[in-house]
């Protein structure tokens, strides 16, 4: 450990790395400057695309001459790229522990190091030109040599870094390349739950400079009243003189020279920037050298002003909060080294979902996102890459942020993401990093920070915000935000992460809103987080298996961990995604029955409600009967109109008014007419009453000494009377049941369940729970035929369990109502995942209509997206395809539900017809709760030849406890006692109004 | 309720459970902040001061997945309890706040400078604005099964 090398050492954080600055393209005129495309820039080469590549077993078995000769017989990749993707090496997925002896700065020896060769033809450069050539990521150490030059080394993975290389090149052929470490001592700093991957994996390119440019710019706006005030400062090299011009379509608005490199425009009537409606500007910065114009930068300066006064946050004087989530960069084939149309996506589907926030956990992010979020209207709360998790593991996070020797490397950080990104009109607040304990560190970064940009600065381990601007916590309850509320300190509050997204869920969205909406102290949430780190892997029959942490062999690991997106991999929203877009939306609706008013609220922050129109449907037993548009005109930010909506309660049935809300404007991100949320409200329920049965003939039994054989008109049903269900049940013909019903409390295990699971569940054996049938009988009661069944449901080498009475009653009609009641024994009182029951149809049964909510899966504290009415879908449609296969597709509120084949044979499950008013929850899935339980990846699953269907009679809620807030109490459910009861309907030939209608058969 | 005339029988009995040590940390910094202001530490708990006659309430407060600590930290504190079963709801539970209200009339415990009790999930308890001095209230997670946040 003599020789202390350039990666091992904290305080060198880069060498002949050109001082940070703004990140901008430059012109050769002022019509390529509003282009904006970089492809047209001075001198602009793109060098990401095929690169030879070679990875070595540590620094020191890269040969000198792989830096100095090029190596033809090197296999070839494709840069952007993290090489592990490219099958050099295997990513490992850790959430917070370093994946290599914790021995700081040192990494080690054998770390792996890629070598990048590419041979690049350039012609003469211009006379008094510097050739610049640029990283925006490359993970975690790069050193560079150009024609076997050592010409600079970098740091800081998700930093850009640029190097002046012009000295080194020639007219022609030049050889390009690049060494790449995996770990350095910054890799201490970058501890991120995430894939451990490295390459360069963001765009690298090169741009000409001409002997007079402009070196930097910053843009600071000020409101006063209607006019914005902007300041600007440049630096220049050689320049004779700098103008600048803000436009306003294709007008100039103001324009000014710069006199000691400084200059200030008004603009009147200013139209500001925010998330609801991102107006940006043309900025074009003129540079002269003495024969003329030298080039034009140009800039979208959207006009904004973040201020803190009287401990709330403002955004040009109004004030906001943000709706937010933490994004990582995430390609389900490339991992960190996405594209820009990925980028674009994520907004576009931000937007789509109400969102207006994002956190860029927890690193900066590609130049080109910041301009995006300009455009699409994204606030940012700007994440510097820093993480040191790993250090919890050996007892004090704060190890090295708390060490003086260290605070160069951190202080590098904050100063290279703001200098490069502090134009953007979308960043509300700094973020210092993520998870790094408190420390000398973290306060040398905030002084830097505000050294160069008067935004606030965010970091949520200074919890008591001892430096900080904005006070922030992660994972808090629900009502310890709302203790937040009810005690504000001096400063606004955040929380930073929340609702912790891993597989199904999360849950409890609605109440943590609501909490939200209270508290003016508290300003904005951030889901966690954005997108699966699930990596796909095609497989030979066409399948793609996503994986997680293990699934290379890595290890440790911390599993599908990783798998906690409110997007699918693939890119797609999953139910948890729809829930917070309701849970957000920004137009609240309520509805006074008797006086028939509906009152509509804004709760967006900065525009009215011109642009939107309501669609007023009433529905009567799940169809739409009427429909009328109701305008609520330019309401206000903050403010309520009422408009009369007129309903008609039916005669008879249930009555519902569903309102859907709809945008008139195109967007970016949204066609005309794009509905971003609804509401319902219960009008009226009128019970349809009883018919008298038509002539059926009496019941049939034959009692056999294992088994009773009831028939009726059509059918005949064989029921167990050692196991106590139905054997087989035909109809019409036809099986009507695949397997009898079993009274359950378990469903597969869901990932947000996970504490219970492991701290109750699974210790007391609640998945393996065994049925033991105690007494089985039958008698007639009437036309009817009863069997009651006693039976005992308990896990095995415990002493607890729950006494059960399950009765069957079979009518004439062939509809078979069932009653189960339980009374638990022993000590466990705890929570359960659902009481019900579960029984199997044929695989044929698989188109399912309902009345209930829908279209997507709910459950009881995730239901706000899924609104009562009537669907259609298919039992393989239902099925979310969660990375890790769980409890899915449960449909709380459910008033009647029907499996059918495609000729319409099949079964209804209603409640008893004196029970109709309590809805139930229903879920059918192609596979065994055994099957799902026991598949780690989606792709393990194969269809069987029955469909599993579960009718619930209480469903415990899901809440986010993967990592944050356990179950609500009110959606608690616990092994306690119970009652409750179905009807089960065979029908034929789509004749749902058969199964439907309630006979008098008792 | 748990009731503990010093911090150091508090200690001994629970300082080896991070939600019960976070507690004591609480008390060590809950007099350098603000007033009535809400800080956390981790998940475990939500921690605040005030006088007594800002803490105390004509109702009794009863929660089911935090703990009220009341610990004074100048002067002593009178605290009412009773176990819920024993007092009438004037409304409903909140998840939100995580609070249900009662009346009723209970036990009255006073707690010495120093020390701190401890109210159970199943009872209620309130505070009585005499004698004058302020205290903490400290909110416990009732959580335990595992504790792996931060």
């Amino acid at each position: 450990m003599g020789v202390t090398n350039d990666w091992e050492n904290p305080p060198l954080t880069g060498r002949n790395r050109i001082e940070p600055h703004a990140y901008f393209m430059a012109y050769e005129n002022e019509k390529l400057a509003l282009t904006y495309s970089r492809e047209l820039a001075r001198g602009f080469m793109q060098l990401a695309g095929p690169w030879n590549f070679h990875l070595f077993d540590g620094p020191a078995a890269v040969p000198l001459k792989a830096l100095s000769q090029f190596n033809a017989q090197w296999e070839t990749v494709v840069i952007p790229h993290l090489w592990q993707f490219d099958g050099y090496g295997k990513p490992a997925y850790t959430d917070e522990g370093f994946p290599f002896p914790i021995d700081q700065p040192y990494v080690p020896s054998d770390t792996p190091t890629g070598v990048y060769q590419r041979l690049v033809s350039l012609p003469a450069i211009p006379q008094g030109s510097r050739m610049i050539l640029r990283f925006d990521g490359v993970e975690s150490y790069a050193e560079l040599y150009v024609n076997g030059h050592y010409t600079g080394m970098t740091k800081g993975s998700r930093l850009s870094a640029e190097f002046d290389i012009t000295d080194y090149l020639h007219k022609g052929k030049n050889l390009f390349t690049v060494k790449v470490l995996q770990y350095c001592d910054g890799s201490y700093l970058e501890d991120q739950d995430m894939w451990w991957a490295s390459g360069i994996f963001r765009d690298v390119y090169l741009i000409e400079r001409p002997h007079t440019h402009l070196i930097d710019f910053h843009v600071r706006v000020s409101k006063h009243g209607n006019t914005a005030h902007v300041a600007i400062d440049i630096v220049s090299a050689h320049a004779k003189r700098c103008t600048v011009r803000i436009m306003r379509d294709g007008k100039t608005v103001a324009e000014a020279p710069f006199k000691h490199g400084h200059t200030c425009l008004t603009i009147d009537n200013a139209r500001f920037w925010n998330p609801e409606d991102p107006f940006l500007y043309d900025l074009l910065l003129f540079v002269y050298d003495e024969k003329g114009l030298a080039e034009v930068v140009s800039h979208k300066q959207g006009l904004t002003e973040v201020k803190i006064e009287n401990g709330r946050l403002l955004l040009n004087g109004s004030y906001f909060k943000m709706h937010g989530i933490n994004r990582h960069d995430h390609d389900e084939y490339t991992g960190r080294a996405i594209g820009v149309q990925r980028m674009r996506r994520d907004l576009e589907l931000m937007k789509r979902h109400n969102i207006n926030a994002v956190r860029t956990s927890h690193y900066p992010n590609d130049p080109r996102f910041y301009e995006l979020c300009d455009e699409y209207g994204i606030m940012l709360i700007a994440e510097t890459d820093l993480e040191t998790h790993g250090f919890q593991d050996i007892g004090n996070i704060a190890l090295i942020t708390d060490d003086p020797s260290w605070e160069a490397a951190f202080v590098d950080r904050i100063e290279r993401l703001i200098m490069q990104e502090r134009n953007h009109a979308c960043i509300v607040m700094w973020s210092l990093g993520n998870e790094s304990g408190y420390g000398c560190n973290i306060r040398a970064m905030y002084r830097k920070a505000h050294e160069l940009d008067a935004r606030p600065v965010h970091y949520e381990e200074d919890r008591n915000a001892d430096s900080v601007d904005v006070i922030s916590t992660m994972y808090s309850r629900v009502s310890q935000m709302n203790d937040f509320g009810e005690h504000p300190g001096p400063k606004p509050r955040i929380n930073c992460e929340y609702g912790h997204s891993m597989g199904n869920g999360p849950g409890g969205l609605s109440e943590y809103q609501q909490v939200f909406d209270r508290w003016d102290n508290l300003q904005g949430q951030f889901i966690w987080e954005w997108c699966d780190h699930g990596i796909a892997k095609p497989a030979a029959n066409g399948h793609v298996r996503y994986l997680y942490g293990g699934d290379y062999e890595d290890y440790p690991n911390h599993g599908n961990f990783c798998i906690d997106g409110m997007v699918f991999p693939w890119q797609e929203p999953s139910p948890g995604l729809t829930e917070y877009k309701q849970v957000i939306c920004p137009i609240r609706l309520s509805y006074d029955t008797e006086k028939q008013l509906l009152t509509v609220t804004n709760r967006r922050w900065f525009t009215d409600l011109s642009d939107i129109r309501l669609a007023a449907n009433t529905l009567v037993d799940g169809t739409v009967v009427s429909r009328q548009e109701l305008i609520p005109g330019a309401v206000p930010p903050g403010a309520s109109t009422t408009i009369k909506c007129l309903v008609t309660p039916a005669s008879i049935g249930e009555t519902l008014l569903t309102v859907r809300i709809h945008t008139i404007n195109a967007h970016p991100w949204c066609e005309p007419f794009y509905e971003i949320g609804a509401a319902q409200f219960p009008i009226s329920f009128i019970a349809r009453p009883a018919v008298s049965s038509p002539a059926l003939p009496e019941l049939e039994a034959l009692d056999g000494e294992k088994e009773l054989i009831i028939s009726g008109h059509g059918f005949s049903i064989s029921f167990d009377l050692i196991k106590g269900t139905i054997m087989k049940w035909a109809a019409f013909g036809r099986d009507v049941m695949a397997s009898g019903p079993k009274l359950g409390f378990w469903h597969p295990h869901i990932d947000n369940h996970k504490r219970e699971y492991r701290g109750i569940w699974k210790p007391r054996l609640l998945d393996v729970m065994q049925t033991s049938v105690r007494q089985v009988e039958w008698l007639r009661e009437g036309r009817n035929i009863i069997i009651r069944i006693e039976e005992r449901i308990a896990p095995p080498t415990f002493a607890f369990g729950m006494n059960a009475t399950i009765i069957y009653a079979v009518h004439p009609s062939g509809r078979i109502d069932v009653s189960a009641s339980g009374k638990p024994y022993g000590n466990y009182h705890d929570v359960i995942p659902r009481v019900g029951i579960t029984f199997e149809l044929p695989s044929a049964c698989h188109q399912v209509e309902w009345y209930g909510r829908g279209p997507g899966e709910s459950y009881p504290d995730s239901l706000q997206a899924n609104l009562i009415g009537r669907y259609r879908s298919t039992v393989e449609n239902m099925f979310t395809p969660y990375v890790v296969p769980q409890d899915c597709a449960n449909h709380e509120g459910t008033r009647w539900v029907a499996l059918t084949s495609r000729h319409g044979d099949g079964l209804a499950i209603t409640r008893k017809t004196e029970d109709q008013l309590h809805p139930f929850s229903f879920s059918a899935w192609p596979y065994s709760c055994e099957e799902i339980d026991r598949a780690s990846h989606l792709d393990d699953l194969k269809p069987g030849e029955t469909i599993t269907v579960n009718i619930n009679d209480q469903m415990l809620g899901l809440g986010s406890n993967s990592w944050g807030s356990e179950i609500l109490d009110s959606y608690r459910i616990r092994f306690d006692r119970f009652s409750f009861s179905f009807s089960l309907r065979p029908f034929t030939s789509a004749d749902l109004a058969s199964a439907l209608t309630q006979l008098q058969e008792d | 309720m748990h009731l503990f005339a010093t911090l150091e029988d508090f200690n001994a009995q629970l300082g080896t459970i991070t939600k019960w040590r976070r507690c004591l940390e609480a008390l060590n910094t809950v007099q350098s902040l603000p007033r009535n202001t809400a800080h956390s530490i981790g998940d475990s708990l939500t921690y605040w001061w005030d006088k007594n006659a800002q803490l105390a309430t004509t109702a009794f407060v009863g929660h089911r997945r935090y703990l009220d600590v009341w610990a004074p930290i100048q002067g002593n504190m009178t605290v009412e309890l009773a176990p819920k079963h024993r007092l009438q709801a004037i409304d409903v539970y909140d998840d939100l706040s995580d609070r249900e209200r009662f009346t009723g009339s209970g036990a009255v415990v006073a707690v010495p400078l120093g020390g701190l009790i401890v109210i159970d999930d199943d009872e209620a308890s309130r505070i009585i604005a005499n004698p004058d001095g302020t205290g903490a209230l400290i909110r416990v997670t009732v959580e335990g099964y595992t504790f792996p946040n931060k």
